[in-house]
């Protein structure tokens, strides 16, 4: 059995992440580690396996580890993921919104572990981890308040470097992206907030 | 939808897990369960049963049972719980009741 080391980092854009993971696993890739920045495979029959991400920044160090060990209690496989590498600004960043002692993140699961890939044996059926209406809402709505933070972020830092004009453009490039995101799981909130009838 | 207290009415998703756990069952039973029951219909994913059985057990109407040492968390209804279903039960017959009367049926 081979094993096939790739170097790869989605941030959070989280889908892409699981889209990237399938399609290995298409080809016959079964992920068995991954790091920072690295995932490491070997070799299954294709399509043996589907995977799922869940993001878990808003729980605890001992709640998402509660959430890792039910999920394996379900049969699945579950993979501990960073969202953000091991940089300044978002080191500040993270420390600030642990410290505000909300219940929003202590420090080493949104800097480390924030992510949970899930594997499952394939049977054909989707996999999904949220299903009803209501729960969809619950956590796409989990991730506005980090997405426009970060949008912010580097709105901010792009104004900081407004001395070099290259850098300046790079990072609101970035805060783009992460307003596009923020905006993508704005639409999904709403659409199943509607779905689910909630009324507030 | 979220389960209205006062009024009685409860999810399905919440009525079903209050139902399987009148014998002790671990996550992955639960969701066995309802998919019996329901022929497939409601097909819980993993993350909203974890949601589901957290609020219900802050609830206190399910609770652990067994030793915490087992490698599974096992879950089982409390009376407080029963108490709940029960109403929902009364509910949904007036309900078919007044139904049956207007529509027909038995």
């Amino acid at each position: 059995m081979g094993t096939v080391r790739k170097a790869r980092y989605f941030a959070g854009f989280i889908d892409a992440q699981r889209n990237w993971l399938n399609k290995m696993a298409a080809k016959g890739y079964r992920l068995v580690k991954c790091g920072r920045l690295f995932y490491e495979f070997e070799t299954c029959e294709p399509s043996e396996y589907v995977y799922q991400i869940e993001y878990i920044g808003d729980k605890s160090k001992a709640d998402g580890k509660d959430y890792a060990a039910f999920l394996e209690d379900m049969g699945y496989k579950v993979f501990f993921k960073n969202v953000n590498l091991d940089f300044d600004i978002g080191n500040i960043y993270w420390r600030k919104l642990a410290d505000k002692g909300s219940k929003l993140a202590d420090y080493q699961t949104v800097m480390e572990r924030a992510l949970l890939i899930v594997e499952k044996e394939n049977d054909g059926t989707p996999f999904e981890l949220h299903t009803t209406n209501t729960d969809k809402a619950n956590y796409y709505a989990k991730f506005l308040i980090p997405y426009f933070l970060l949008f912010l972020l580097f709105t901010v830092v792009g104004a900081l470097s407004l001395a070099d004009i290259k850098m300046m453009l790079m990072w609101y490039a970035v805060a783009l992206v992460f307003l596009a995101g923020f905006f993508v799981y704005l639409i999904r909130y709403f659409r199943d907030r509607k779905r689910s009838g909630i009324e507030e | 939808m979220r389960d209205n207290v006062k009024g009685g009415a409860l999810t399905e998703v919440t009525f079903f897990i209050l139902l399987a756990l009148y014998t002790p069952k671990h996550g992955y039973a639960i969701m066995q369960f309802i998919e019996e029951a329901t022929n497939g219909r409601l097909s819980l994913g993993a993350g909203t049963l974890y949601g589901a059985i957290n609020s219900l057990l802050e609830k206190e109407w399910i609770e652990p049972h067994g030793d915490a040492t087992d490698r599974k968390k096992e879950y089982v209804i409390t009376s407080k719980g029963k108490e709940v279903a029960e109403a929902e039960l009364n509910r949904l017959k007036d309900l078919t009741q007044i139904a049956s009367g207007i529509i027909g049926g038995k």
